[in-house]
């Protein structure tokens, strides 16, 4: 839960030894001016067009989160990215908050709810909504956003063309569960005079985008060919904006989400897209301070945001030589030595978090377990199954992207391996004669998001979601495309569930507190 | 099952090689995979797969492209004993395996006393996007390229097509050709193995033409100097690649004329 800011500029964290959560708010009374104790300011309003520091600290349950602007303090009045542009009172700020490590935790949903009485411009009916057609002013009507932080997102249905070329579906979609009653709705549903699927996902962080958009290797070997390049600057493009690849560029997605999420009608200029597009390539969003740990760049550590914004992106950390986390690699002589003079300064708790923190790089780098059933990852030649480890996918510098880019489905919204979900809809997806079935799940499938498919049309990718940044975590609970890990914890354990993991209690706490400090 | 040419002479391309290694068995069968959990770190688990006429298990791990479990596979390999140590299954290599419709039993069998082979890259793998790619130096001639597909897939697949394709592209971009063809073959003729006949579907040719041309633009060859072809009933191409002639009718030739 976010409650407090730092402006790091004015109020540095020279004693950090000294913090502890329960001590934040009576830090934050005796600090520098520019410290805000008051919760209903750490969310940004549309128009609010206070300035955006360079580097801003915002508190959660695990300690503190930066926001990094790395071309400096911006002026936020009249800039588009924090403007209403639409006809429904959202800025993009709205849904990618900075306390929020540049999402929106459930913490912040349900704070402005309680706030406003439900009236701010998040819950607006288009997709702040279970359905647009529900009573607006009733809770109920938006418990997917106020219970899992989740946003309706229409696809259209038949897909679009996709990569300029038209799509016919290879599969059939019967809804199954509708909770929200979207999408049997005549307006809104399946058989609405514009045919959609309404699926509910978390927004996806509008931070430390150089990675998200970097690409390794200009192949895709998921999909068994090369990457498409951008026209304008003639690069491969990722596809690891959205969670389902609907588009390729932060210019598509921006004039995407103005159309859709701010009910913005007309055209952008282009100009106004750009100096959106430079702000939101700017931010970087990472956990710098652990309350248990302490500074997360103390010691010979890289965590925070700054490390981010100096590393090259797309690179791939695996093997001995380059392995994943080496922001921590300071920590792991703990392992080796934790009397050793130079942890001398620290106190018993720190160093045992940081042990923690420790033993989870290592685990995550080496503990091996069999991957199965997981499209995306098993049918692309490794096999079904390969024994790998976390770093396997998790593989590209400073934020576990997956360097060779693409989705997977890891289980989170497919069945049989989704945890229950009676508040998602549930959709049958028949895969039609002549076309190959789903590569693990056969010719029928049952779904709450067909995820990359909506987008393909084809049934291998029924599921396939995006591989997410992993920095800034501990800010914005809850997790997954369709929010159905509570906490950093749950992840975890969906892990330890899904693949058979085998971890004690002990490496379980190790992987959460390696994750809560990224 | 059919024995391949049982013994299979000059599959070298040398009289001297072929003397040193003298003869080879290949075998093609078709089985349901067996995955042993042997933990010798990462992508280090043992493929077996039994041959049913004579139970003979193979090792197939050394395939590129591995067996998914529940699904009936499509074996062709050259018998390479000696190394049971490590899997428990006669070891083919080198080896192919193709993934067909028929389902399967799902099997996972514990490591028991076998190691496994430590998962080590591919010599030639692809280059990451930040190294500069060099164009292949003159003198520049008419090529062709052969790009090799599994049993009726046009999937181009991870640690072999791209590295190919790639070099292809390159000397297209550095030879200036006057025309590229690309010409998508099936194996439509009759292939018998167990029994059942493993002709490719005639959809397939197009759909490897189409996908080697995607994949050739996208690394930025130009499609006006493109020509797509696709023609069934291939010759194979002896000697190929890995010497496993029956799968080299499964391909996409790319014809540079310059």
């Amino acid at each position: 839960m976010a409650f407090c800011i730092f402006d790091t500029n004015n109020y540095y964290l020279s004693n950090p030894m000294i913090l502890q959560k329960t001590m934040v708010a009576s830090l934050i009374l005796t600090a520098s001016s520019a410290a805000v104790a008051d919760v209903e300011r750490i969310w940004w309003s549309p128009g609010q067009g206070e300035p955006l520091n360079e580097s801003t600290d915002y508190a959660n349950d695990s300690g503190l989160l930066r926001i990094y602007n790395e071309s400096g303090a911006i002026d936020t009045k009249g800039h588009p990215f924090f403007e209403p542009l639409g006809s429904n009172g959202r800025a993009c700020v709205t849904c990618h908050q900075p306390a929020d490590g540049m999402s929106l935790s459930i913490d912040s949903v349900r704070q402005r709810w309680k706030a406003t009485d439900g009236r701010d411009p998040l819950f607006a009916a288009i997709d702040g909504s279970d359905c647009p057609n529900l009573p607006q002013g009733e809770e109920k009507s938006h418990s997917l956003l106020l219970n899992y932080g989740l946003i309706r997102v229409p696809r259209p249905w038949p897909p679009q063309p996709y990569l300029g070329k038209p799509i016919e579906p290879q599969f059939t979609i019967d809804v199954v569960r509708d909770p929200t009653g979207c999408n049997t709705s005549k307006n809104y549903g399946l058989n609405a005079k514009e045919p959609a699927i309404s699926v509910y996902r978390r927004p996806r962080p509008v931070a430390n985008l150089k990675f998200i958009t970097a690409v390794g290797f200009p192949f895709e070997p998921k999909d068994g060919l090369p990457l498409p390049i951008n026209p304008k600057t003639g690069e491969p493009m990722s596809g690891n904006i959205t969670a389902d690849r609907r588009v390729w560029t932060i210019e598509e997605q921006t004039r995407d989400a103005l159309r859709g999420h701010l009910e913005f009608s007309g055209v952008m200029p282009d100009e106004v897209i750009e100096e959106m597009v430079a702000f939101q390539m700017q931010i970087y969003a990472a956990q710098q301070f652990d309350f248990k740990g302490g500074d997360l760049t103390s010691d010979g550590a890289q965590g925070g945001p700054q490390y981010l914004a100096q590393a090259d992106a797309g690179v791939l950390n695996s093997g001995r030589r380059l392995p994943m986390w080496t922001e921590f690699d300071a920590w792991l002589e703990l392992l080796k030595n934790p009397s050793a003079e130079k942890f001398g300064h620290l106190t018993e708790e720190q160093k045992a978090f940081r042990l923690s923190v420790a033993r989870g790089v290592m685990l995550f780098r080496n503990r091996t377990f069999l991957v199965k059933d997981s499209a995306g990852i098993t049918d692309m030649g490794f096999g079904n199954p390969v024994r790998n480890d976390c770093n396997f996918c998790h593989n590209m510098t400073r934020t576990g992207m997956d360097v060779a880019p693409g989705q997977v489905d890891l289980g989170t919204t497919n069945e049989p391996f989704a945890d229950p979900a009676p508040h998602l809809p549930l959709f049958k997806l028949t895969c039609k004669p002549g076309f190959a079935p789903h590569p693990h799940l056969g010719r029928e499938v049952f779904t709450r998001d067909p995820g990359l498919a909506l987008t393909t049309g084809r049934c291998k990718d029924i599921g396939k979601i995006t591989i997410q940044n992993m920095r800034g975590l501990s800010a914005r609970a809850p997790f997954f495309s369709n929010g159905l890990s509570e906490d950093i914890r749950g992840i975890v354990d969906y892990y330890v569930r899904r693949y058979q993991m085998n971890l004690t209690e002990q490496e379980k706490q190790d992987l959460t507190n390696l994750m809560s400090v990224l | 099952m059919v024995r391949l040419g049982v013994i299979i002479a000059s599959l070298c391309f040398s009289i001297i090689s072929f003397a040193q290694e003298g003869t080879r068995e290949e075998v093609a069968f078709i089985s349901c995979p067996v995955y042993r959990d042997v933990d010798a770190g990462p992508k280090s688990g043992c493929w077996l797969a039994t041959e049913r006429g004579s139970g003979v298990q193979y090792d197939v791990s050394a395939a590129k492209s591995k067996p998914l479990l529940g699904q009936a596979i499509l074996v062709e390999g050259v018998v390479s004993p000696g190394n049971e140590k490590f899997c428990g299954g006669v070891t083919l290599e080198p080896v192919r395996v193709s993934l067909l419709d028929e389902e399967c039993p799902e099997h996972v069998i514990t490591a028991d006393e076998y190691p496994s082979r430590v998962f080590s890259l591919p010599k030639d793998v692809m280059k990451p996007t930040n190294v500069p790619r060099d164009l292949p130096p003159p003198p520049y001639v008419d090529k062709t390229f052969s790009v090799l597909f599994h049993f009726n897939s046009s999937f181009l697949n991870y640690q072999y097509s791209e590295v190919l394709l790639e070099k292809i592209a390159l000397y297209i971009k550095a030879a200036k050709p006057a025309s590229v063809k690309v010409v998508g073959y099936a194996a439509t003729k009759p292939y018998v193995v167990d029994g059942v006949d493993l002709r490719e579907e005639k959809k397939t040719a197009k759909a490897r033409a189409d996908m080697v041309v995607l994949a050739l633009t996208r690394l930025g060859v130009r499609q006006e100097i493109i020509r797509q072809t696709h023609q069934y009933r291939p010759q194979t191409i002896d000697h190929y690649a890995n010497g496993l002639d029956e799968e080299t009718k499964r391909r996409v030739d790319i014809i540079v004329e310059l």
